[in-house]
């Protein structure tokens, strides 16, 4: 495994001595070549688990490990020198880039503090679909969103990173746009033979790119599977709901008002036993009593429910 | 592009300049020495040899004035650089350190700010003595703790920001990331500042040397001029008026260099920000009739003149609509779909023309004046908007603004309006309506507040509700229960409801009918199910395949639409499309297609794609287009 992460923890304070427990003890690991999407709606810690894979900030407890280095022990020097296996792109295509900055600058910045030659930038940018003799001398404000993106994406892959992590990346762009960037992550993703964990909350999205996919509840791991198992065969009621609220998902689920119910809780405050207990048609008195611990249902197939809906699933 | 600064600005540099440059060359400049007395008459007015005429001495004013400006704007200039030297690094420490860094010097600089500064200024200048250096020093202190606390906040803002994330995970060092990602970025702010800054202290040295507490005398100083020549105020004004306005227009063109400064900061202009002084001359309407429906829609247009050429944002754009159905209107961003409300509503901005007409029930709104739509809003057309937390007032409770349209639109009382209230927020699906009663927006969670917005378009009985990306905010599972509540209202008070979607798989599940817009035009319309399933316009059908669903395959690639949206002011001559089409032809470039409808669903295209969906499997997605 090319990037395996166990019982990974993050915390926020929330004044008055209260945390948020955004991330609460997540596990997965992810093979190299492959793509994993993480899927869960606002809050549910997808993007704290994201920023604590590159240990910023550094996660409360738990270990991520890249090949055979842990990242959590690593300080200073020599977490730096990891930097470059493992690069990130966000979700705000204008707010990633410096407003000051030409696009050759943002680009090229990997190169020159790694004191690496320059040369690769026009042909970065050339990959990710833009023409450096034009876009290498402007400034980001004269791009449209999927543009800023792009230059995004170069400024990450000029590094030659084995694992990028893509937080949301097409969530503000348009559906002309989103095809664009998806296909261009496709592309990329066999030329420089990238891994990639792409968090997204829109699941049709994550079910486009990954091969499989992790569904994250209010800082736990619901289910995970690969992609066409989970959507086609969901267990974990949450992700049943997920999937039914979408219209057009395609499977034959009860309205997805019959499966879900009210709103999330308060991170601060995470409900007894299974979080998603409060909002679950199927809770009965162990869901309060005792954590559902993750567990294997099938080839590849893991959940966390003690009642699972397995009528699905053959 | 590049800005423009404005006249007001170059002149306010000028002057700037000016006045250093006076400062500076004053030695070798042909003036009168400004300590020699009876250089000329005493007291006389402005003439040739004195352009400023003299001073009780007989001392040439303007050769005071210009000496003086060494003194105003060595302090000035001075003050702020030791202000900047001593507040910025400070300020960026804590800003971008935060933690125990932030919580030392914000706890240090919040004393420091708190001590009474005219009494400190005083107090050092009685003891130290009255030197320009002491002066100095003395006023570019008591500027540090403002300096601190800007440059925190402008580095706070930035530390934030994505790319100084990416930065870090790039591998760059501390030092660096300060130096090329937030430096820059607090440049602009501390530069305005600056400007301002020296406003600030020439105005403050002038208080000091008026009260005898600068550069002592026989230096010249601007505050020790105006109290010198006070006591004539009455035989020789010029000697007060001379330097005062000097010092005022330079105080005066600091702050505007500075506030110019600052608005560079801002968002950027795109070119296409409306001009605000235009002819409001409404647009033409061709000939239509006037339907028996409930809302028509007839060749409405909305146009916004810019810098750049008209912008035509919503284009003839005509539809009518029946009660009990729900119109969605699908397009990208910049499509017109949002204005095309706003153009219903008469919610425009004041600087757009407004074109076409608008009939509720046969009446025309677009003959309505502000004032009286203010009658049919609300009580007739409901409206429901992206953002729930910008559609409500965030320091009033939920109660007090669900309860005022009933109390304006329907004249209830205190306890009617109240009961009423609660009653609108149960059938909206909040729990315990009571509580939400007292509670403010920021309170309750997006759907929640969602919902308290729909109850309060609802609340007076529209006949119309007009719903602009009403679930775009919310998480998909809240948006399903929001849709559906939508809907069922929609029944039970046997309403029509105009949702405005970007997202199809939406539309295709809640919609009857549909307007695909593009560029400000409509370029396919019909029953939604048709037109999902039998796209005519070749850009309803990329957009269809553009679009994610579950039920494809993994990995399934996705059509791509090349190129992006139209520049709105430099459209096409022909279909606005033409660029992105991988079947244009070239009858395209030459005539815009008409909407029309050729035994089906109207649509807009010389070449549309067959009825039946045959030609899908023939010509593939890949064919052509880049």
């Amino acid at each position: 495994m090319l990037l395996r992460v166990e019982d990974l923890v993050v915390e926020f304070p929330a004044g008055r001595g209260r945390t948020v427990s955004a991330v609460a003890g997540v596990s997965f690991d992810v093979a190299r070549g492959e793509t994993l999407g993480i899927v869960g709606e606002s809050g549910c810690g997808k993007s704290s688990a994201a920023r604590a894979l590159v240990q910023l900030p550094r996660p409360r407890s738990g270990s991520v490990r890249l090949e055979d280095q842990e990242l959590t022990t690593l300080r200073g020097e020599a977490l730096r020198r990891t930097r470059r296996r493992l690069q990130m792109i966000f979700q705000d295509p204008i707010s990633s880039l410096n407003p000051r900055r030409r696009v050759r600058d943002i680009v090229g910045e990997g190169p020159r503090v790694w004191n690496l030659p320059g040369d690769r930038v026009d042909e970065v940018l050339e990959a990710v679909g833009l023409d450096p003799a034009t876009a290498a001398v402007r400034r980001p404000h004269e791009f449209s969103g999927g543009q800023c993106q792009r230059v995004s994406i170069a400024r990450a892959l000029i590094l030659e990173p084995e694992v990028v992590i893509c937080d949301e990346p097409v969530s503000a762009l348009d559906v002309s746009v989103q095809a664009q960037i998806l296909g261009l992550l496709e592309d990329l993703k066999d030329r420089y033979r990238l891994t990639l964990v792409f968090i997204a909350h829109d699941l049709a999205v994550v079910k486009n790119v990954s091969d499989r996919i992790l569904v994250m509840y209010l800082g736990k791991v619901c289910e995970l599977a690969p992609s066409a198992e989970l959507i086609g065969r969901p267990a974990h009621p949450y992700t049943r709901a997920l999937i039914a609220s979408i219209p057009d998902g395609g499977l034959d689920l009860p309205p997805a008002d019959t499966l879900i119910s009210g709103e999330p809780p308060s991170p601060v405050e995470p409900p007894s036993g299974c979080r998603f207990r409060t909002r679950c048609p199927r809770a009965r008195e162990r869901c309060a009593a005792e954590e559902p611990q993750i567990r294997r249902v099938g080839q590849d197939h893991w959940l966390a429910c003690h009642f699972p809906d397995l009528t699905t699933t053959d | 592009m590049r800005r423009r600064l404005g006249i007001g600005f170059w002149l306010a540099v000028g002057w700037i300049g000016l006045v250093l440059f006076a400062a500076l060359l004053a030695d070798v400049l042909p003036l009168a020495r400004y300590d020699e007395t009876l250089a000329g008459p005493p007291q006389s007015g402005p003439s040739l040899a004195h352009p400023l005429g003299t001073d009780g001495l007989g001392r040439d004013v303007l050769s005071r004035i210009v000496h003086g400006a060494r003194v105003s704007l060595g302090v000035g200039v001075g003050a702020v650089l030791l202000g900047l030297l001593v507040g910025a690094p400070l300020g960026v420490l804590a800003g971008y350190r935060r933690k125990t860094a932030d919580t030392v010097i914000m706890a240090v600089n919040d004393v420091a700010q708190a001590f009474p500064a005219l009494v400190f200024a005083l107090a050092v200048v009685a003891f130290a003595g009255a030197s320009l250096r002491n002066v100095l020093i003395v006023l570019g202190v008591l500027g540090v703790p403002s300096w601190v606390r800007l440059i925190r906040g402008a580095t706070l803002s930035f530390a934030d920001r994505e790319f100084v994330l990416a930065a870090r995970v790039l591998g760059t060092r501390d030092r660096r990331i300060l130096w090329r990602e937030i430096v820059p970025n607090v440049s602009v702010p501390a530069a305005s500042y600056a400007f301002i800054g020296m406003a600030v202290v020439v105005v403050a040295e002038g208080s000091l040397a008026f009260l005898g507490l600068s550069v002592q005398a026989p230096t010249p100083t601007w505050g020790g001029l105006i109290n010198e020549g006070r006591t004539l105020m009455e035989t020789a004004p010029h000697v007060v008026l001379a330097p005062s306005f000097v010092m005022f227009l330079t105080v005066l063109s600091f702050n505007l260099v500075g506030d110019r400064l600052r608005s560079l900061s801002d968002v950027r202009e795109s070119g296409l920000e409306p001009v605000r002084q235009v002819a409001l001359t409404p647009l033409p309407v061709p000939e239509h009739e006037v339907r028996d429906t409930l809302l028509q829609a007839e060749q409405l247009r909305c146009h916004f003149v810019t810098p750049r050429g008209v912008v035509k944002a919503v284009d003839g754009v005509s539809f009518t609509l029946e009660r009990g159905r729900t119109l969605a209107v699908v397009g990208e961003s910049g499509s017109g779909k949002s204005m095309l409300i706003r153009s219903i509503l008469g919610l425009l901005p004041g600087t757009a023309v407004r074109g076409g007409k608008v009939y509720l029930s046969g009446d025309d709104l677009t003959a309505r004046t502000p004032a009286e739509m203010r009658s049919v809003l609300g009580p007739r057309l409901g409206t429901v908007f992206q953002d729930p937390m910008t559609a409500l007032n965030p320091v009033r409770t939920i109660g007090t603004q669900v309860t005022e349209p009933l109390r304006v639109h329907l004249g209830m009382g205190g306890k009617e309006a109240r009961a009423e209230a609660i009653r609108l927020l149960a059938s909206v699906g909040i729990p315990d309506p009571v509580r939400v009663l007292g509670r403010y927006p920021h309170q309750l969670s997006g759907g929640m507040r969602q919902r308290v917005t729909i109850a309060m378009a609802l609340s007076c009985g529209p006949d119309v509700l007009f719903a602009d990306e009403p679930t775009t905010a919310l998480d998909v599972t809240i948006q399903d229960q929001v849709l559906r509540l939508l809907h069922q209202l929609r029944e039970e008070r046997d309403m029509a409801v105009v949702l405005v979607s970007h997202d199809l798989s939406v539309v295709a599940r809640w919609a009857d009918e549909v307007i695909v817009m593009y560029a400000g035009k409509v370029v396919e319309r019909g029953p939604a199910a048709e037109v999902f399933a039998r796209p005519r316009m070749p850009y309803t059908e990329a957009l269809l395949q553009a679009a994610p669903r579950l039920t494809d395959p993994v990995h399934h690639r996705l059509r791509e639409i090349p190129g992006r949206p139209p520049d709105l002011v430099d459209l096409p001559a022909g279909c606005a499309f033409l660029p992105r089409c991988p079947y244009a032809q070239e009858r395209c470039g030459r005539e815009a297609p008409p909407l029309v409808a050729n035994g089906g669903h109207p649509y807009a295209c010389w070449y549309p794609r067959s009825s039946d969906g045959t030609d899908r499997l023939v010509e593939g997605v890949e064919s052509g287009g880049r």
